[in-house]
Parts: C-alpha cells; structure tokens; sequence
C-alpha cells in the first residue's frame, strides 16, 4: 500500500466534474428516448438539406445543359431502391438533370401538387422521404426532387446528432462549465483557510510558545481536527514549560549547595584538604553545569539565534582556558584561516567549542599545544595529540554519559553530547578523526550566512 | 568600603560574609528584597551582590527600581542560571557584572575589584603590576616609580592589559581600545603598537611582559614573582 497524499481539490474536482458529465450524458440520452418520435422531422430537415446543397452543385455543360456535380452524380450511381433525384429548370419546369429509372417518370408524372410537396411515407424497414427545394443557382432557379430510403436506425442517428448538436450542447454546456467552475472555487475558496491551518502549524515551536492554529473559517468537520491539534500542542508546551521549570529549579537547587560547600571550604585554613575538596568542588560543579546544559540543549531552550562572527566567539573561548591550559601546562593557539559569519546562538555555540577545547586540554600530552583553526568555510577545528578515538568509539562518543576509558577524564561524560546537540540545534554536524601521528581532530561545521566576508585578516605572527 | 550581600540562603550569606571579611571586606546581609532595598536607600555601600531568587521577588526587580530611581551603586548579579538570556537579562537590567553559582572566592574579588575600579567608582584609580603603575585619570605610566611617557596607542594598549588583570585579552578588544569610535582600521597596526609597547617596556626595564596567546590575543604578567596586589591594600 502506498501512501501517496492525493490532493483533495483535485480528488472532488475530478470527480464532481465527471459526475456532471455522466448526469449530463444520462440526461440526454433520456431526452432523446423521450424525443424520439421528432425522428421523422428530422429526417426531412436533413433530406431537404442535401436536396439544397445538391442544387447548389449544378452546374452548366458545355452544350448548355445542366448536370449535378461528380459527387452527386457517384451518389446517384450507388442509389438503391426508392431513391432518386430530379432537378427542373424553373420556369420552364423542364427538367434538366435527374436520375434513378423507374422513379422519376412516377415523379414527373405526378399531380404537380404531389410532386411539390414534401413528404414522409412509411415502408416496411423505414421511411422514403420526399424533400422538394427549390434553389436558386447560376443565375437560374431550380426545382430540386429528392427522394432518399432510410432505414430506422440512419433516422435514430439523425435526430440524435440534430438533436445533441442544435439544442442539448447549446444549452447544457455552458451549465457543465458553470458547475465545474463554481465547483473548483468553491473548494479553492474552503480549502484555504485550510492551508493557512498548516502554515501557522508549521510556524509552531518550543521557542516561540503559544503559538496555536486559528479556527477562522475552518470547515466544521475539520475544526476537530484543528482543535485536537491545538489541544495537544498545548499539552506539549505544558511538558516543555514543566521540563524547563525543572531544569531551572534543579539549577538553583544544586548550585546552591555547591555554592555553600565552596564557600565553606573557601574558609579552610590552606592546606592539602583543602585543596582536594576545591578540586572536587570544581568536578561537581562542571558536572551539574553540563548536566543542567544538556537538558537546556535537549528541550532547545538555548535562546535566539542572531548573526555571529566565529573568530571572536573562539578567541573569547580560548581567552578565557588560557589560565586552565596554564595549571595543566598546555598550550593554546588560534590559527584563521576565514572569518565566517553563521546564524547561531552565541552561548551554545561557546559551549560546544569550550567542551571540546577542555576536552583536548584534558587528553593532549603536557607541554604540547592545543591547535585550534577557525576555517575554511564555516569550520571550526579542535586538534588533539592525545590518545584519539578508536573507530568503533567514533559513532559512540557523542551520546550522552560516554566515558573514555582513560582514568583521567574527569567530565561528566557530557561534553560531547552537549557539543552534538549544539550543532544539531545549528543545522550543523561534529566530526572526528584521527590526526596523523597520534590524536583527534574534531570539527564543528555549521553554515555560512550571506554576510561572511571572504578575506581572512592578518594573524599575529 | 562595605558591601552588601543580598542572599536568601542563611549559610551562604553567613560563609560569604566570613570569607569577604578576612579579605578585608566589611558587609552586610540582607536576605529579602525588602530589607535589601531598606539597607541600599539608607546609603553608604559601595557595591551591592545581588542574588536572584529571593523569597519576596527578584533582585532584577530590585535592580530596577534602583536604578528608575537613579541609584548608581555597582551591582554584581548572582544567580544560579547561566543561561544567556538570564545574563542578558541581568545586565540589561543595569548590573554591573553577572556571576553565577557555585564561583570561587577568587574570581567573585576579581570581578568586585573590577567592577569598583571603573572611573568614577571606590576603588582607586591606579593598576599595579609588577613595577608599572597605571593612573587611570590622568593616564600617567610610571616604571620603577619614573614617569615614562608612551604614544596614544601604546598607553591604550596599555591600559587595557592592566585592566585585564593577567586574564588573556583578545585581538578584538585589544584593537577595539586602541582604536578612536570612528578611526579607520589598518592591518597589522594592533602588531606594531603592541611590538613597539612591548620593546619599551623592556627597554624602561619593567619587570612585566605582554605574552601573546597565538591567534588569540594578549596578556601581561609579571616577570617577577610579584604576588597579586591585595584588595584591601588598595586605598
């Protein structure tokens, strides 16, 4: 089964347009039945035609007699029984061209009353009618004598066409068009409000709360649909708001011990417990910090997204770990290859490039750099001389609470996921990969906006 | 100088007074909005730590009627939300500084000091590092206690390293203080004044160094084992 979406206006369109033109086929099939027995004036109207059209072809010889052209004339040729033609010269009622033997002496030597008139006389299989015309042609008016057999059924076909042709399609065509397009803009017209329901649908966001589908004009047997939709965004803004709330409460709720423990131990005379407890402090800390970040990430409460310069959101990132990078006696350096601007929030965006800095502070031997590049493109790159990443931890790293095995790791098992989400929210992907030689290189690619300026500037040597 | 804590949780308040005082730093404790605001229009605090979640309000709110109320006193925000939008909020709410919990003693002094060292603020107006003296009013330099002086770049580089209190200061910021509002950027001038300022320090024989943090910018330390200048030294 396949689950195509099909177009509602074009399903009720199609289908009450052919509707229509069955009714309307019906309709004339009845009318005809019911017309039927016009059939007989019919096939004298269509007789009394040819007879006119016939003497419209005669045409002078060239001994200065008159005959039909060829057509009536092949015509003559296959005549069967009863039928025949006779064209007399008026006013000398002489007749001038004919055909069919056998008939047209009975024609001619009719009553002239007989002969004038038109006539339709039952036969056994049909009708003979008789058609009299009188034309004028070539400067010269003639009398035209048709008589044609018909069968029964070439009359049926007859009065169909007539009929279909003069009177059924003349009056019921331009209705079937007025029915389709009354039909086609009154679904436009009710589908509408339902297209505006799916544009303010898709406007709906955790970031924007509140926002909700409006019922203006909505057909009734959608409005529940509409209503549901809109009950369980509700619902969803509930969960969201309560999830914030928690994280919120949470945040204050474990910072504030924390807050109490460090300035207790702040108090502590100098000494090696003390220091200890600080150090533990700082791990707690961290912890409920990435913690508290991961849920903000998750239920994409990160705040507005604005236009933003990498390379001084990096060098403030990396300003600020330089004291860190000091105390564990690693190195910091920034290379710019571009200064790409991107759409992004500043602060995830600081926190995914501090995590994975303090990362590769953390694993890169002492004494070695940290090598950070902003560029080419939007990319930023964080390398490594550390341990790297094998390949099967590749895929698993950046899932929530994944531990290096390395003892000295110290996170919460966080950072990485925190970076992930980051650049999920960002439209962006992390990647790693091995540095040649020993190491990891992680790069955060994210999209560039119009207004990135392509000359890099000058770098301190 | 006296401070006023404003802090709902009784043992913090309490550690943070303890601690603040042996730093040298008299303050006080209020733990409601009420009683904080009673304490800041009785006057005489030169720096207001303002918690965010009190049991009678926000201390934002307290902020801002402060400040509708044109009380300048220096506020430092602490909060237990980091996130930006707190901060933003904070700050646009006419703090000072925003700090959040838990921090350490040290980084709080650091940003109470910087925060008081503002023109105009209780703190003096001099910077100390190493043998170098800074007088941020009259942008008077002295080395070893003789007046040196420096070109207008030089001394805004300067001045904004001392400021920066060792902490690393970025190419942007550093540029952002050597240039005038509308002065057209050049390249490689930020290098040059900071090369320039760097070869005189030396030359003048200053016991501080600008060392660069490659690609990202610049900080000062001392040469000398100097320790860091006590808050409660300063006048």
């Amino acid at each position: 089964m396949t689950h195509r979406a099909f177009s509602l206006e074009r399903q009720l369109l199609l289908r009450l347009s052919a509707i229509f033109l069955g009714s309307f086929l019906l309709f004339g099939v009845v009318y005809l039945f019911l017309i039927k027995n016009d059939a007989q004036f019919h096939a004298l109207e269509e007789v009394g035609e040819r007879a006119a059209s016939i003497g419209q072809h005669i045409h002078r010889t060239a001994d200065g007699g008159f005959t039909f052209n060829a057509a009536t004339r092949r015509m003559m040729a296959r005549q069967t029984r009863g039928a025949g033609i006779a064209a007399i010269a008026l006013p000398s009622n002489r007749l001038v061209a004919g055909s069919s033997a056998g008939l047209l002496p009975a024609l001619l030597n009719s009553p002239a009353d007989a002969v004038l008139n038109s006539r339709i006389s039952l036969v056994e299989d049909g009708l003979t009618v008789r058609t009299v015309q009188t034309v004028h042609h070539d400067g010269q008016a003639f009398r035209i004598i048709l008589q044609m057999p018909m069968s029964r059924e070439q009359i049926e076909i007859l009065g169909l066409t007539d009929e279909f042709t003069q009177e059924i399609i003349p009056c019921f065509l331009p209705a079937l068009t007025l029915a389709i397009l009354v039909t086609w803009l009154t679904l436009r017209r009710r589908l509408r409000p339902l297209r505006r329901a799916s544009a303010e649908a898709a406007r709906v966001s955790v970031d924007a709360p509140g926002q909700r589908v409006g019922t203006d004009e909505i057909a009734s047997e959608v409005l529940p649909l509409i209503h549901a939709v809109n009950q369980a965004l509700a619902r969803l803004e509930a969960d969201v708001a309560a999830q914030r709330r928690f994280a919120a409460n949470a945040a204050h709720e474990l910072r504030t011990p924390l807050a109490v423990l460090r300035a207790r131990v702040e108090g502590l005379p100098p000494g090696e417990a003390r220091q200890f407890l600080e150090r533990d402090i700082d791990r707690m800390s961290r912890a409920v910090a990435q913690m508290l970040l991961t849920a903000r990430v998750q239920s994409r409460q990160v705040g507005e997204m604005a236009p933003l310069a990498l390379v001084p959101l990096v060098r403030e990132v990396l300003a600020d770990l330089v004291p860190l990078a000091d105390q564990t006696r690693r190195q910091l350096m920034l290379e710019v290859i571009s200064q790409p601007v991107v759409r992004g929030n500043e602060a995830a965006l600081n926190s995914a490039v501090r995590n994975l800095v303090e990362n590769a502070l953390r694993f890169t031997p002492p004494g070695d750099c940290v090598r950070v590049q902003v560029g080419p493109g939007a990319t930023i790159t964080v390398e490594d001389h550390g341990p790297g990443v094998s390949d099967e931890d590749k895929a698993r790293i950046f899932q929530p609470f994944w531990r290096a095995e390395a003892p000295h790791a110290g996170g919460a098992g966080l950072g990485l996921a925190i970076v992930s989400g980051v650049m999920a929210l960002h439209d962006g992907r992390v990647t790693v990969e091995d540095v040649p030689g020993g190491g990891a290189r992680f790069v955060l690619s994210l999209t560039l906006t119009a207004d990135t300026r392509p000359m890099p500037r000058p770098v301190p040597a | 100088m006296r401070l006023l804590v404003v802090e709902d949780e009784p043992e913090l308040g309490r550690l943070l007074l303890a601690n603040l005082a042996r730093l040298g730093l008299s303050a006080d404790l209020a733990t409601d909005v009420a009683t904080a605001a009673d304490f800041v229009s009785a006057g005489g605090y030169d720096l207001v730590l303002l918690d965010q979640r009190l049991p009678d309000g926000n201390g934002l709110d307290l902020l801002r009627r402060l400040r509708a109320k044109r009380n300048e006193t220096p506020v430092i925000v602490v909060s237990a939300a980091d996130a930006v939008q707190d901060r933003v909020a904070g700050l646009h709410g006419g703090a000072d500084d925003y700090i959040v919990k838990p921090f350490a003693l040290d980084e709080l002094v650091a940003r109470i000091r910087a925060v008081l060292r503002r023109p105009g603020r209780a703190l003096g107006v001099e910077l100390a590092l190493g043998n170098v003296r800074f007088n941020c009013v009259s942008c008077a330099v002295e080395i070893d206690a003789r007046p040196v002086l420096l070109p207008r770049r030089e001394l805004a580089a300067l001045e904004a390293l001392m400021r920066a209190d060792g902490r690393v200061i970025t190419r942007e910021t550093l540029e952002d203080a050597i240039y005038a509002m509308n002065e057209e950027r050049q390249s490689n001038v930020l290098e040059s004044s900071v090369s320039r300022l760097r070869r005189r320090l030396a030359g003048e024989g200053a016991t501080i160094e600008i060392r660069v943090v490659r690609g990202v910018g610049y900080r000062l330390v001392a040469t000398t084992a100097a320790a860091a200048p006590d808050m409660a030294a300063d006048p």
